[in-house]
């Protein structure tokens, strides 16, 4: 459904079944170290996918055996959790050249520079974009490439630095992307994929049953004192209502951005709303304001899925209460009016009112609402 | 490519595939509120099933499920469009074997999010390039008021449709990346007054196979539509192309737009949102850009929702709307299904013709072909088998089981029903009711493409009857007098691919044994496998399905029940008191 990153190691073991590249985290780190070789010199870098590593003070070059336990403690001071150590190779900078891959509508487009490295961002002219037949690099070692780009749905794939040495193609640094959606073809799985920053506890629940799930679930905490709290639904109302905050200046207090859409459970919408919920109340801000919003669904059931909102906010009420929450609802579609009666009602009882519109009104209006009621 | 008029005048028919029954409802309530006579999806693709009931206005109707495609075929001819409801995974490989089996099928609408890119462009490579109209995927599809309504789009709900007053032909094109998004904006639309000449969701997948550009075109060339409404995402570079669409004035109807996504903007690393596409990796994806690309082409570009609302709903009215006054809130499904027959004002119809129409035709043997079909024949040869079979069934004399049967209930001093009965619930596999059996060996032998001999070893090994070889009096150089007559009605058939089978297996087992001929059950499962599938033109899957619902065995019991009823009033006259078995007739071990 989307393009996600591979970790540096799996990327390289895909793509060179002689990789001695070894994966450490953080947690296993003691026996993950026991597998280097002592008498090699070792690179370590961080492997959750963030790019000029370099220029960050995210790797550590030289590192032998006995130092790879400290450099990897300093490495993970710095919030990560992910390294992949590998063999230095000595090369000059006159070596390094830049390779990349992308997945367009007319096939596999392939860009190529002799003067690779660091710097490539900076001289985008000697990069040049042509067909990977033309490459001048060993026709056996494209053809490889683009068998495993093929077979592993890698849909971006960057090389950079590329050493070519006596014929053979050495892959210093590697960064792949796949497509999710062809995970059950492909030989690596979700474990490998790397998010450059670590997930709360609410993100990786909402992941989980987005994977679990023929419906589609997401969450992204932006700002976890946020004042705003999103339960949107639909991949593009929820981008439009999250619009119409940022039309309004106040970004800066949207808690979260999300979506739960392809008509799920009412059971799921209870755990999805949970989690939701739970973020928002471990915020600092008070009073909060919690949009339940949508466009006018084509299938999703209103009053199914509202009888799961209700279920979890029913759960949290007194949570809810003292933290001063309101409830602002704009939904349609299929069972539109019983849904909006039934969740008029329940937020109307206890006290957690904001408002109640059906399709007839504009859809981001509620978030108008909200806002003042978060400025008064 | 996409024809918007072309639909509209002609929108053709829909094979279903996968299960979506709110969806596929919604399609027939649409169909009805346009005043379609027939419901435009026609069958659905799907296993363990034979019909599906559907409400067809406020009444029913039974749509056909076929296990295969190929099946769909024979069964109903030409496709026009695919309703792909399959899974992410099945998607590519359902539509190739759809465009392989309906090569001039339209097009197709993929449902699934979850369509692994390369799976999407070879989709995109091979149909849409060669001049399909795939719509799709993870987007809810296409809809042409008052003409087709391919997908989820414009809801799932009857009062939807009608409130969108969907069933009527208006002048605004909404065209969209979002599927949720194309439903709020035809409901505003709808709500402003106006009404739509198509909407069609590209999905947000990166590559969405009928795209922007294309739909821009289709809308321009399409002379029902006035003014183009589109909303787009950040992510992707569509809305440069649109801009040049502009710009060249390939397209010059009016556009307004609404670019969703300056969110993503206001933080440091481009975050995904909901749509695969829906990601700014570099700074011309962002939301901002493509309004200003689109702004500098002349668009309209909304900046806000209520601005994008009000922009609408000032766009110049066409005519007054008329409503649809149809109401479908009182239906209900019913408890059960028949095709057999009706009754109405010009008295009853059986297997669709009035009895007194039966009457005048004085043909029972046509009668009941069709009862056991369930419609009329297609030829004159399965009646003339029919009768055949039924003048040489009646009865084979009193000293069987089910006439003895009928006979001893007769002198018991019991009814009519009940002396029937007794006959009939002799009928089993050892007497009469091996017409089924034969047919199954007959039918899964020639289909297994197993030899005569090979199915003979097989049974001699596993030390088993064949069904339908074998008789206690006629042998080889004893014929039976009837077998001759029926294997004369196999010189009139077309083909007879499984009396022939039949024969090949009775000319090896009589060389066994002289009474292992192929006797009157075996002649009859022969002949009549030959006449449905020949004749009569029903599919293999059907026939298999017609073998376990002892049709077969129907073709014995019907006759019988004549022979039977003769018997038992033959005793009533006669009238020779309690039947009991004299002592020496039984040995008391």
């Amino acid at each position: 459904m989307s393009r996600v990153k591979l970790s540096e190691y799996r990327a390289k073991q895909l793509l060179d079944a002689s990789s001695s590249a070894v994966s450490i985290h953080l947690d296993t780190a003691s026996s993950d170290i026991d597998k280097l070789d002592s008498s090699l010199a070792y690179v370590i870098k961080v492997d959750q996918g963030i790019k000029k590593r370099g220029k960050q003070g995210l790797l550590k070059l030289n590192i032998a055996k006995a130092n790879a336990l400290a450099a990897v403690r300093e490495l993970s001071s710095k919030g990560f959790v992910r390294f992949i150590a590998e063999p230095m190779l000595e090369h000059g900078d006159d070596e390094e050249k830049y390779l990349s891959f992308e997945r367009t509508r007319n096939g596999i487009v392939a860009s190529f520079s002799h003067t690779g490295g660091i710097d490539i961002e900076d001289n985008p002219e000697s990069v040049n974009q042509l067909d990977p037949q033309d490459l001048p690099l060993p026709k056996d070692f494209i053809d490889k490439i683009l068998t495993i780009i093929d077979k592993e749905h890698i849909t971006f794939l960057e090389i950079n630095p590329l050493v070519v040495r006596d014929g053979s193609c050495i892959l210093l640094d590697a960064a792949v992307l796949v497509d999710s959606a062809g995970e059950y073809q492909a030989s690596w799985t979700s474990d490998d994929i790397v998010e450059a920053r670590t997930l709360t506890e609410a993100e990786s629940t909402v992941s989980v049953m987005d994977q679990n799930s023929p419906a589609a679930f997401s969450f992204r905490v932006l700002n976890p004192n946020g004042a705003l709290w999103m339960l949107l639904s639909g991949g593009g109302a929820s981008i439009t209502i999250a619009d119409e905050a940022a039309n309004q200046g106040k970004s800066h207090i949207i808690g979260n951005y999300g979506e739960y859409s392809g008509g799920p459970t009412a059971e799921e919408t209870y755990l999805y709303t949970l989690e939701v919920i739970k973020q928002a109340l471990a915020s600092e801000a008070e009073p909060l304001a919690i949009i339940v919003a949508g466009g006018v669904a084509n299938f999703t059931d209103v009053k199914k899925t509202f009888k799961g909102i209700i279920q979890a906010l029913g759960e949290r009420l007194e949570d809810l209460q003292s933290k001063k929450v309101r409830v602002y609802v704009r939904r349609g579609g299929p069972n539109e009016t019983e849904g909006l009666a039934l969740i008029r009602e329940f937020l109307d009882r206890n006290n957690l009112l904001g408002a109640v519109h059906g399709s007839d009104m504009v859809l981001t209006e509620v978030i108008n609402e909200a806002l003042e009621y978060l400025d008064a | 490519m996409l024809n918007i008029d072309k639909i509209r005048n002609n929108p053709g028919n829909i094979l279903a595939l996968g299960s979506y029954r709110p969806g596929y409802q919604a399609v027939l309530d649409f169909d009805r509120l346009c005043g379609r006579s027939e419901p435009s999806i026609v069958c659905i693709i799907t296993a363990g099933k034979r019909f599906e009931k559907y409400f067809w206005g406020n009444g029913e109707v039974l749509i056909p499920c076929y296990p295969t495609l190929d099946d769909a075929r024979r069964n109903i001819g030409n496709i026009d469009w695919l309703l792909n409801m399959s899974s992410g995974r099945r998607t590519l490989a359902s539509t190739q074997a759809f465009f392989e089996t309906f090569p001039d099928a339209l097009g197709a609408h993929l449902f699934a999010e979850d369509v692994p890119e390369k799976h999407a462009i070879e989709i995109y490579d091979k149909y849409q390039e060669n001049g399909k109209c795939i719509i799709g995927p993870a987007g809810v599809g296409l809809i042409v008021p008052g003409s087709l309504k391919l997908g989820v789009v414009g809801g799932v709900d009857w009062r939807q449709i009608q409130a969108s007053r969907l069933h009527l032909p208006g002048n605004v094109a909404i065209l969209s990346a979002s599927g949720g998004m194309i439903n709020e904006i035809i409901t505003m639309t709808a709500r402003s007054q106006h009404e739509i000449s198509f909407a069609l969701c590209f999905g947000g997948d990166r590559w969405p196979t009928t795209q922007p550009y294309d739909a821009f075109l289709a809308a321009e060339k399409d002379p029902n539509t006035k003014y183009i409404i589109y909303y787009g995402e950040l992510g992707g570079q569509d809305e440069y192309k649109l801009a040049n669409l502009l710009k060249s004035g390939q397209v010059t109807k009016p556009v307004i737009a609404y670019i969703a996504g300056i969110i993503g903007e206001t933080f440091d690393q481009p975050v995904q949102f909901g749509h695969a596409k829906a990601l700014a990796s570099e700074k011309s994806e962002t939301a901002s850009a493509k309004r200003q690309a689109l702004k500098e082409a002349g668009v309209q570009v909304a900046n806000s929702m209520t601005e994008f609302s009000d922009i609408i709903t000032n766009i110049p009215q066409n005519s007054h709307p008329q409503s649809s006054d149809v109401n479908l809130a009182n239906r209900q499904h019913s408890l059960f299904s028949s095709t057999i027959s009706t009754e109405d004002d010009k008295g009853y119809a059986f297997t669709g013709l009035l009895l007194q129409d039966w009457a005048s035709k004085q043909d029972i043997a046509l009668q009941i072909t069709s009862a056991l079909l369930g419609r009329q024949p297609k030829s004159t040869l399965t009646s003339d088998l029919v009768r055949t079979i039924f003048l040489l069934s009646v009865d084979h004399g009193p000293q069987v089981s089910g006439a003895l049967n009928t006979i001893i209930t007769a002198r018991a001093g019991k009814g009519i029903v009940d002396s029937l009965a007794a006959g009939l619930m002799t009928i089993g596999p050892r007497f009469g009711g091996a017409v089924s059996g034969a047919a199954r060996e007959w039918f899964d032998g020639a289909n297994a493409e197993i030899t005569p001999s090979e199915l003979v070893e097989e049974r001699a090994k596993a030390r088993q009857y064949i069904q339908g070889i074998g008789h206690k009096k006629y042998r080889l150089d004893l014929p039976d007098p009837r077998t001759a007559i029926l294997a004369d009605f196999a010189k009139s058939l077309s083909a007879s691919q499984y009396f022939t089978f039949a024969k090949e297996v009775e000319a090896i087992t009589t060389t066994k044994k002289g009474n292992l001929i192929l006797n009157v059950d075996g002649h009859i499962a022969a002949l009549m496998l030959d006449v449905l599938e020949n004749e009569e033109k029903i599919s293999k899957t059907d026939i298999s399905r017609m073998i376990n619902a002892d049709f077969f065995n129907a073709l014995f019991i019907i006759p019988r029940i004549v022979g039977f009823t003769a018997h038992y009033l033959d005793q009533k006259r006669i009238d020779e008191g309690l039947f009991r078995l004299p002592d020496d007739a039984i040995l008391l071990a």
